[in-house]
């Protein structure tokens, strides 16, 4: 399956490319650097959650709650500004309030025999009822500058510094993941959990971890969010989960765990982005966009479910000879 | 369940509802004709949805775009109705069209082997997509006229609202369906034990799909319970209802890993969650802490019905002897 | 055979003949005939892998056999499906139990087949509870028992579970019972009343296959009895005309002392003690020594304990109470990883589900326990030790695999055997715990496996055997400690141990 998954991030890049040119051709200003880059502003948020999000996926679980952590911190964020003005304050609030409900997550998903898909969907409605209670009907706008201009200053004036953040923390997930210590161990719970027990691994540690990082990622992509965006509203989290978890699944992580990629996952991201600017750019509208999500959604899943089967028969054939 | 009961879930909570409507009838007006009757007309939808999702839930799986699939069968009913179709036409119509998209959740999911919940997740965007962007008007449907709302608003002396009967009927069907056919049964073994099933005779992967196209059709019927009540229709509204059903279903008993619960707990859940919420606007919250409601009612729900609460009884006993305080067998 | 008719004799219902059945790396039958006649109970034993189980998936439509025919009632039936084996009158008790945990008596018994009744004129049909009760009473009292049909199944201990299946069998009125080691978890008494509603079904007229490898109950109970070795049935007898130690030749096919390649290892000091081990409702009381060099084997039926002790012995089950001690220093028992650190390690019985994780690789399978040694600063994996360590016990343990690459799943049962073990033994522990080392391993990687403990014990670690196979505990082991009921029943030096002691104590 290695292989394979090698084969098939090539053939996601080489997707990522060809839907540069096609949306370039129809709309000739795609290909202007400035254009192209605003793409990674777009998925920023994203991107960042979905990093997180791999490691959850990988372990057989999710965390449907992403969304709605990333709006808690936000309005965290914009409250607590309104209240005491004082920035450096309210950042550090909102990245507690993300790690807060990422703990939470995990402590649900490792002390009790909650599924995390129930645990995630319960908790996902608790985060969002809270940020409903905090901002009632309100919106927070009305940051200052500074705040504007550490997540949006854009290096030679076309690469957003938020691209270079979402490197930078993909370079740690993915040598984290492909090379390190953590992503074994997540991949062999994903595959048999028992088998790591006797083998004197804590895995109810790193199960928890990946749930705490997921919030913490959350309350770093509001910050990102809010950078560019400047209005914490109660429906920044709709929605959100979704693209998170395509971009996770079209990167070819298997939502039954044990397999995975966060380079596949940051292409994943990107095609996600694209698809945005180039329907933005072709003036269709955001539900066009959903459709086309969950479209590809299905269609990935589908796609990967029909090569593992097929791997499978190969493998049977192979076994046989 | 995993707690040995005399008392079963079902009676308690039956028991739990009965005590809460005394309460809400002594502290407030609930009581009045006005607050019963609003009471039959908001739950009967929810009723047959919860029975719609404890289906799915009691396979071992879930379906979250039930609330988008209810707003595409309220739109179809709408929009015939306003064409000039005659009721009980766009009303079979609309119910089957609830059934063909579940229907395609469920081949979906058998067919390629993937996890309903990703499955689900995913057909509901692509859905909420459809309709804004295909739909007439995106889906919105106004100025119904009486021929489309007598149903939903019409009521036998008065009193019962058509819909609720309609709601306890169906009700009843399904739970008399659970218990007395083999289809009902079959639902169970695939949920409990999947390799037990084959071993008895039984295609899950059909029994599954089977499955999804009765939830689909209850969906519609309560897609139909829902929009007749009113005189416009806008489908993105229903977008989350599920959530409602899920808790309802989960509060009700309904194991989230399938394969045990009563529909009859989903039932009585179903007014039990209805009732927490509105106690809580008669307290004077706002309709948005329902979201952190649901999902504290869900965790709770589901950490009891998970909990072996034999084994933490064990436990706790093992530590006392321990402990010395009783003598070891 | 192009007839599908077959003349034998009026008295067989059953018949295989010349069955074949191969998988990956492994012929599990071949040529394999053997027969039932109507009401007669017809043992069939062997060792651990030499065929049984898969006979009997065979007979029951779970496995199709690459060869061979079967004949039911001199007619040729082909099964392909399980629900068909019910429907031609077969059903199989099952060692695990395959019923549903959350439903009642009465709806596991008919689940798949319920009676009905029609409701409106001919169409709707519905389930008649009333027969479907009258049916289970019925067939409850076939078997001498009375039971509450509206329990759930969760609630019922595993000896009623049992008889569940059994009744369970006996609504599809099946002529023809698989028994496959039913008496594993079950105690004593539990046997006996076992072994009655047997005997009552015997005189119905039931015919049965029993498989079991506990010689004791196959005097007790089987009329004929076939020893299976190596996917081939080689010898069947009427029990009467045939002894013990006859069986226990068949069933090994060569004698004792070539098979078993133990050196002979000067025994240390006491490495381990164990004091009082104690976890409730699974081990009680357990004191013994081991000592340096040392094999110690654990014998027992299933469900002695003797699983139970050693995940308690290495703070995989946290035990309740007790004392164990590491060259004189008491050990933490609530997490393996302390165990591992003072040097104990455990082989599992069951690789599949606790050995190895079956789609990761050779390298990544020896390395897991190793993990927080291999990692460098952040966290990362320190490739050429890992690397190193993955040849270094494929070399050391022989393991057939194309490289240290290649993905567990792809090799042989032995070789998956010798990658669990070699997990165990890269953590270099001293004292080392394993359970059935040679279950569902092929011969020739047996005696490799067995040639390896032995080296490991000649080498100055101590070994803990627990084993099934009672000529491979006589064969490996320094002493043997038999356990019963979670009890330490008795303990024999290898001068004067024999299978008929060591049983004598076991049951």
């Amino acid at each position: 399956m290695k292989k394979l998954i090698f084969n098939y991030q090539s053939i996601l890049f080489l997707v990522l490319i060809l839907l540069i040119i096609v949306f370039g051709i129809l709309e000739p200003v795609f290909f202007y650097p400035e254009v192209m880059f605003d793409v990674t502003a777009i998925i920023g948020e994203i991107g960042i959650m979905a990093l997180a999000m791999t490691f959850v996926i990988t372990t057989g679980g999710i965390d449907l709650s992403v969304g709605y952590i990333m709006q808690l911190s936000g309005i965290s964020f914009g409250s607590v500004f309104a209240t005491t003005g004082n920035l450096f304050f309210s950042i550090i609030v909102a990245l507690l309030v993300g790690t807060a409900c990422g703990i939470f997550n995990g402590l649900v998903i490792v002390k009790t025999k909650i599924p995390p898909i129930i645990a995630t969907l319960a908790t996902m409605n608790l985060f969002r009822g809270i940020s409903f209670i905090i901002a009632g009907t309100d919106s927070f706008t009305g940051f200052p500058d500074i705040f504007k201009k550490v997540f949006t200053y854009e290096i030679f004036g076309f690469i957003p510094i938020s691209f270079i953040y979402l490197l930078i923390l993909f370079a740690f997930y993915h040598i984290a993941y492909s090379r390190g210590r953590m992503g074994r161990t997540l991949k062999g719970i994903g595959f048999n959990e028992s088998s790591l027990i006797f083998s004197g691994i804590n895995t109810k540690n790193s199960i928890f971890i990946s749930y705490a990082l997921s919030g913490v990622m959350s309350g770093f992509a509001a910050m990102v969010y809010l950078g560019r965006l400047s209005a914490a509203r109660t429906s920044m989290g709709d929605g959100l989960n979704l693209q998170v978890i395509t971009a996770v699944v079209l990167g070819g992580t298997s939502t039954m765990g044990g397999v995975g990629s966060v380079f596949g996952t940051l292409i994943g991201a990107l095609i996600i982005g694209v698809l945005r600017k180039g329907f933005t750019l072709l003036n269709f509208s955001g539900n066009i966009f959903n459709f086309t999500l969950g479209m590809l959604l299905i269609v990935s899943l589908i796609v990967f479910a029909m090569l593992e089967q097929r791997d499978h028969i190969q493998k049977a054939k192979v076994q046989k000879n | 369940m995993k707690s040995k009961n005399f008392v079963t879930r079902e009676s308690v909570l039956g028991l739990i509802v009965v005590v809460f409507m005394i309460f809400l009838s002594i502290t407030t007006n609930f009581d009045s004709r006005n607050g019963v009757f609003s009471l039959m007309l908001d739950i009967s939808p929810i009723m047959i949805g919860s029975i719609a999702l404890s289906l799915v839930i009691v396979t071992g799986n879930i379906d979250i775009s039930a609330g988008t699939i209810m707003g595409f069968v309220a739109f179809v009913a709408g929009y015939l109705s306003k064409a000039g179709v005659p009721f009980y036409i766009y009303i079979t119509l609309a119910i089957l069209t609830g059934g063909l998209l579940a229907f395609l959740n469920g081949a979906i999911t058998v067919y390629f082997k993937i996890p309903s919940l990703v499955v689900t997740l995913a057909m509901n965007m692509v859905h909420l997509g459809f309709y804004a962007t295909f739909l007439p008007n995106s889906g919105w449907v106004e100025n119904l006229s009486a021929s489309f709302t007598w149903f939903g608003r019409g009521s036998f002396f008065n009193i019962i609202p058509y819909i609720f009967v309609v709601a306890v009927i169906i009700t009843a069907f399904m739970i008399f369906i659970m218990r007395y056919t083999r289809f009902g049964k079959s639902l169970y073994a695939v949920g409990g034990n999947r390799q037990a099933a084959i071993y008895s005779g039984i295609n899950p992967d059909t029994t599954v799909l089977k499955m999804f196209v009765v939830e689909g059709l209850l969906l519609g019927v309560a897609g139909i319970l829902k929009a007749t009540t009113n005189n416009e229709i806008m489908p993105s509204t229903f977008q989350g209802r599920e959530m409602v059903f899920i808790a309802s279903a989960v509060v009700g008993g309904m194991n989230i890993m399938g394969g045990s619960g009563k529909l009859l707990g989903s039932t009585f859940g179903a007014f039990l969650v209805y009732l927490l919420s509105i106690t809580m606007i008669y307290l004077g919250f706002q309709d948005y802490y329902q979201f952190a409601l649901q999902g504290v009612v869900i965790l709770i729900a589901v950490y009891i019905t998970v909990t072996d609460f034999n084994k933490m009884k064990q436990s706790i006993d093992r530590k006392i002897k321990k402990l010395g305080i009783r003598e070891a067998k | 055979m192009n007839n599908s008719v077959k003349k034998t004799g009026d008295d067989v219902i059953l018949s295989l003949e010349n069955i074949s059945k191969s998988f990956p790396g492994v012929q599990a039958l071949s040529n394999m005939s053997i027969e039932l006649k109507r009401g007669e109970i017809h043992a069939v034993c062997g060792e651990n892998g030499a065929g049984k189980s898969t006979l009997m998936k065979i007979i029951t439509g779970v496995y199709h056999a690459d060869e061979g025919d079967m004949y039911l009632n001199g007619e040729e039936v082909k099964i392909y499906k399980p629900d068909e084996a019910y429907s031609k009158g077969i059903a199989i008790i099952f060692q695990e139990t395959s019923l549903f945990q959350d439903l009642t008596v009465l709806e596991n018994i008919f689940m798949g087949h319920e009676i009905v009744k029609p409701l409106i004129g001919n169409r709707f049909k519905i389930l008649d509870y009333p027969a479907m009760r009258k049916k289970a009473q019925q067939v409850f009292e076939r078997l001498g028992m009375k039971i509450n049909l509206d329990e759930h199944i969760s609630n019922l201990g595993v000896a009623t579970k049992q008889m569940v299946e059994i009744a369970k069998a006996l609504t599809h009125e099946s002529q023809i019972l698989i028994l496959d080691e039913p008496t594993a978890a079950l105690s004593n008494k539990e046997v006996d009343t076992l072994f009655e509603t047997i005997a009552r079904l015997k005189g119905e007229g039931v015919s049965m296959l029993y498989i079991s490898h506990r010689l004791d109950e196959i005097f007790q109970i089987a009329d004929r009895v076939t020893v299976i070795r190596d996917g081939l049935s080689v010898q069947t007898e009427q029990v009467v005309n045939v002894k013990r130690d006859q069986l226990v030749s068949w069933m090994i096919g060569r004698t004792l002392e070539n098979l078993y390649p133990k050196e002979e290892v000067e025994i240390g000091d006491i490495v381990l003690e164990v004091k009082g081990l104690t976890r409730y409702g699974e081990i009680e009381d357990i004191d013994f020594v081991l000592r340096e060099g040392e094999i110690l084997g654990i014998s027992g039926l299933a469900g002695a304990g003797r699983t139970e002790m050693a995940l308690a012995l290495c703070g995989l089950r946290k035990p309740d109470n007790g004392e164990v001690r590491v060259n004189g220093k008491a050990i933490k028992l609530d997490k393996y990883r302390e165990a591992m650190e003072q040097g104990i390690a455990y082989v599992s019985e069951d690789r599949q589900k606790y050995g190895l994780v079956i789609p990761m690789n050779v390298e990544e399978n020896i390395c897991f326990p190793l993990l927080p040694k291999l990692s460098k600063a952040f966290g990362l994996i320190d490739r050429k030790k890992s690397k190193s360590v993955g040849t270094e016990y494929i070399k050391k343990l022989s393991v057939k695999t194309p490289s240290h690459e290649t993905r567990v799943m792809n090799l042989s049962g032995g070789n998956q055997q010798k990658v669990s073990v070699s997990k165990a033994l890269a953590t270099e522990p001293q004292i080392l715990i394993l359970d059935e080392p040679t279950r569902g391993v092929d011969v020739g990687a047996k005696s490799e496996i067995h040639r390896i403990i032995s080296n490991l014990a000649a080498s100055g670690k101590s070994i803990i055997m627990i084993s099934s196979d009672l000529p491979e505990i006589l064969g490996m082991s320094d002493r043997v400690l038999v356990m019963k009921d979670g009890r330490k029943q008795g303990e024999l030096m290898r001068s004067e141990c024999t299978q008929a002691k060591i049983l004598e104590m076991a049951l």
